[in-house]
């Protein structure tokens, strides 16, 4: 079965139709690659799929598990075990690192009936996965992303990957502003996080993350469609050819 | 202000120290009180409750233990020495207060204590001037004890390259007004870490005169206003020397129903370049029917300042609040987190593990990571 099915989506946002018929789906231990030109609609998608309001769809369905998860509010489908890495991670001052974590973790634990990770265990873990991935434990500390670097704020958003392990990540420009050795690290994350019972939806405009992490499928997602699909070779294509020849 | 002419005018023996000039000084005071600035600062808090608690009898703070250097008398002073005098326009409220209280509490500091000096209020308490001398550099903290109504006026002189770092967590809850004078010397530096909730009515009023050059004042306050409570804030930041400056952060969290007044004045007078005043103050509010008054009042007289001033009510950012939702937590637990956040960021100094505790913050997540 599939883990996401996305069903000739249309979807408005501020009264304008961005997504016009879009298929995708990523069965369980899936790695799709999605490409495209600025303003095509990726960021839009992954807004969707995350249940961002103001993102409407109008037309077509969006499943997860079986699922149509049209109706279901963000933390619902985070709990379901969706997960967003934001291309522009927000900043919350007066909230620590730590302490968002651990809400988000026993937000997701109480919603799924689970225990509860124990306060020690919990910031062992953190700290851990904050070492591997080249963070400075001190973060854990700070507000949310408060005077993050922009290779941090992504850093961070692998971190709570790793530490919430979803179902399907959705990783919207994960390696943007990164530079070469953090795009690394990244990429090690998440290898890291894949297996064969979750997926992952990776929005990228560089082929280059490819060579780290290998996709299954790439995607041209250009004016609110996908307009091709191919294997990682497309990618290769795209970067010598551009987009122009597909539109 | 007819009722508190009045009370005045009831009040059966003025104290000793006020005899030969207690028609002069009641007469400036209710000119004041009748000023125009005066009937705007009790625009949408009714003063009768507040000015009524002036006749209360005082009753004596907790000292706890004086640090070296603190000296301590409680003095009868000639109307004509009292540091106050001056003050009349300004506080024609508190200058009253003197009317009732024989006694003021006179505090001299002086060197660099390393113990603060503790206040803890526990009623009404007399007029308390709090004079630190030069280059000496002290740390206050006020707390405030018992749930009964309770008002204060403190008056405080900096002296020359003096600094006092002032902690001040009013938590009780019942009827407080709070006034606060604070005097600054050449170099004199006057932090103030001030947090606040619970009070049916509470009412503060700070005003800061920066009178010599280089001196330096600095606010810093949080406040959670609960439904059915009204919180009163009059700021007054007067930069009188050049080169003086200014910083001021107010949060408040206004619940349903709750109200907050919130005015913020800051007056450079005259020749007085390169002076630089901020004042920020955020109010978020958390339902749709919390009422939030605040007015940024600036006045300046000198060309070379800068000068930043800003006032805003809110809701809950919704970027922030999608993005506490994509991890998982849900939007009442992401309202509350967030506000705490808003608080948390304005809640500072000494007693800030206290205050974080009083507005309901965990805080051993940022003990030890
Ligand atoms: N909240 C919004 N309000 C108004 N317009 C929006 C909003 N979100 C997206 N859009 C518009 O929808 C279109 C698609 O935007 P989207 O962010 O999905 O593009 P993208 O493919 O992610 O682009 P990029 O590669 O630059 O990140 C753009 O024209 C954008 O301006
Ligand atoms: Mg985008």
């Amino acid at each position: 079965m599939s883990l996401l099915n996305v069903k000739n989506v249309t979807a408005k946002v501020a009264e304008q139709n961005i997504l016009k018929g879009l298929n995708l789906e990523v069965k369980a231990g899936e790695v799709h690659a999605i490409m495209g030109p600025n303003g095509s609609g990726k960021s839009t998608l992954a807004n969707i799929l995350a249940g961002k309001p103001g993102y409407e769809v109008t037309s077509g369905s969006v499943e997860f598990d079986g699922h149509d998860i049209s109706d279901w509010e963000p933390h619902e489908r985070a709990h379901a075990g969706i997960f967003l890495a934001f291309q522009y991670p927000v900043e919350i001052p007066g909230v620590s690192n730590m302490e968002f974590l651990k809400a988000s973790l026993d937000a997701k634990a109480f919603a799924n009936k689970q225990e509860q990770t124990n306060a020690a265990a919990f910031i062992k873990q953190a700290r851990s996965l904050a070492e591997s991935l080249d963070l400075n434990p001190d973060f854990l500390k700070r507000g949310v992303n408060e005077g993050f670097s922009g290779g941090e704020k992504k850093r961070n958003e692998i971190l709570q990957l790793l530490l919430l392990q979803p179902r399907l990540a959705v990783l919207d420009e994960t390696d943007s502003g990164l530079d070469i050795d953090a795009l690394q690290v990244v990429a090690e994350g998440v290898n890291r996080f894949r297996n064969d019972n979750n997926g992952v939806v990776l929005i990228t405009h560089y082929q280059r993350l490819l060579d780290y992490i290998v996709p299954d499928y790439v995607h041209v997602l250009a004016d609110g469609k996908i307009v091709q699909s191919g294997d990682k070779s497309l990618a290769l294509e795209l970067e010598k050819k551009g987009y122009a020849w597909l539109t | 202000m007819a009722h508190l002419e009045l009370a005045l005018a009831s009040k059966p023996e003025p104290p000793r120290w006020l005899s030969d000039d207690s028609d002069q000084f009641q007469d400036a005071v209710n000119q004041a009180l009748n000023s125009k600035v005066h009937r705007e600062r009790w625009k949408y808090t009714k003063s009768q409750p507040i000015l009524d608690m002036l006749e209360a009898p005082a009753v004596a703070p907790n000292w706890h233990t004086l640090p070296d250097g603190v000296v301590l008398r409680q003095i009868t002073q000639d109307l004509q020495d009292a540091p106050l005098q001056n003050q009349i326009a300004d506080a024609p409220e508190a200058s009253s207060a003197l009317c009732y209280h024989d006694k003021l509490t006179l505090i001299e500091a002086s060197g660099n204590p390393t113990q603060p000096l503790i206040i803890e209020h526990r009623g009404h308490s007399a007029p308390i001037v709090l004079k630190l001398a030069a280059n000496s550099h002290l740390e206050l903290h006020e707390m405030y004890a018992d749930n009964v109504d309770q008002h204060q006026t403190l008056w405080i002189e900096l002296g020359a390259g003096s600094s006092l770092t002032h902690a001040r967590n009013s938590f009780i809850k019942a009827k407080h007004w709070q006034f606060l004078h604070v005097n600054l010397a050449r170099d004199a530096s006057y932090v103030l870490h001030n947090h606040s909730c619970g009070a049916q009515l509470r009412r503060q009023d700070i005003q800061i005169l920066c009178n010599e050059p280089g001196s330096n004042a600095t606010i810093t306050s949080a406040s959670q206003v609960g439904e059915g409570q009204h919180l009163d804030q009059q700021i007054t930041l007067e930069h009188r020397a050049a080169n003086s400056s200014s910083d001021q952060v107010f949060h408040n969290i206004v619940e349903d129903k709750a109200k907050v007044t919130f005015n913020g004045r800051i007056h450079i007078h005259q020749h007085c370049p390169q002076v630089a005043a901020t004042l920020q103050n955020k109010n978020l509010a958390m339902g749709d029917n919390a009422t939030i008054n605040t007015k940024p009042e600036l006045e300046i007289y000198t060309d070379d300042v800068t000068c930043a001033h800003g006032a805003t009510v809110g809701q809950l950012d919704p970027q922030h609040v999608f993005y506490c939702a994509s991890r998982g937590i849900p939007l009442a637990e992401a309202r509350a987190l967030l506000a705490q956040a808003f608080l948390n960021t304005a809640t500072t100094g000494p007693l800030a593990q206290q205050a974080l505790s009083e507005f309901g913050i965990p805080t051993s997540d940022k003990a030890d990571v």
